[in-house]
């Protein structure tokens, strides 16, 4: 972003004063910067959101899988599990633990370990989601800007906001504050 | 005498309402023309009616004659730009269009603002 627009000081520092005029121009300005701001932290956040559904690969932290409380992945938790077992049937082969002790662990299939960590995990997934609200649950994805546009064939405006060009005004127009539109 | 004290706000008040509609006409006029030159018969606006909407208007007249005119608004969300044409449906914006409007509120920050202050100093 280039020539960000620096705004007056004194238009935040100090109450408005001036004629009706003054302050409704300070309002407005006070207004845009505001809406810009908060325009560019939403299309932030939402350009992030569809290039991550669009190219979930770019995002790989954000789609690891849930960690559990103590920091070992559905992965590691099942390898960590393998390993345990196989502990425990080299202790039993070397008669190191009691036949009725923690031996039974070892008949706990793997699969199932893992699975009740993937089903903690989406469960974590699914509650991680913002609710939508109700009002916008039929929400359809659009085509580009340029296209709903209808334009007469002859008279077909430049695609509004693909190449977006700076104009200058050729001051023809003049407001009743007698400036240049 | 005693209707002045009560006229004089109303009057004031009633300016800056008049005075906030003709510098959003004004900005509406630049916002439109920061796409380029308007084709002739053309009436373009582009600006931020509030923090939470952007407008863009765009009127014409077809190839019968008649006044055609799409009014298109932004919905800023805080869970996402959604955009609405003349129905009551919102839609939620594709990558390109948000990229696109993004380009747009950009060049929106570097001409409107700098204008509005120099109507500033006029006024």
């Amino acid at each position: 972003m280039s020539n960000t627009y620096q705004p007056q000081p004194d238009y935040y520092s100090l109450p408005r004063t001036g004629s009706p005029e003054q302050i409704a121009v300070m309002s407005i300005i006070e207004q845009t910067i505001s809406s810009i701001a908060y325009f560019r932290e939403t299309a932030s956040r939402a350009d992030a959101d569809i290039e991550e559904a669009l190219h979930p690969e770019r995002f790989p932290l954000r789609n690891r899988p849930v960690q559990l409380e103590n920091s070992v992945g559905v992965s590691e938790l099942t390898q960590h599990h393998s390993d345990l077992i196989n502990d425990l049937a080299e202790a039993r082969a070397r008669n190191e633990l009691d036949a009725a002790g923690p031996l039974q662990m070892a008949h706990v299939p793997v699969e199932q370990l893992a699975a009740a960590a993937t089903q903690e995990a989406h469960q974590t997934f699914e509650t991680a989601v913002p609710p939508q609200p109700a009002q916008f649950a039929a929400v359809q994805p659009l085509a580009p800007m340029e296209q709903p546009q209808p334009q007469p064939q002859a008279e077909r405006a430049p695609a509004p906001l693909e190449q977006p060009t700076f104009f200058v005004p050729d001051g023809s127009n003049h407001n009743n504050f007698g400036l240049a539109a | 005498m005693n209707f002045l004290p009560k006229l004089s706000p109303r009057n004031d008040q009633q300016r800056e309402i008049d005075a906030h509609n003709e510098v959003l006409r004004y900005v509406a006029k630049v916002g439109g023309q920061l796409f380029g030159p308007i084709p002739k018969g053309h009436r373009r606006e582009f600006f931020n009616l509030d923090k939470h909407t952007w407008v863009w208007h765009e009127e014409w007249v077809d190839n019968h004659g008649q006044r055609q005119a799409v009014m298109t608004q932004y919905h800023i969300r805080p869970d996402g730009i959604l955009k609405s044409q003349g129905d009551q449906t919102y839609r939620r914006i594709s990558h390109a269009e948000l990229h696109n409007l993004y380009q747009a509120v950009e060049l929106y920050e570097e001409v409107v603002p700098p204008a509005l202050d120099r109507l500033l100093q006029r006024v």
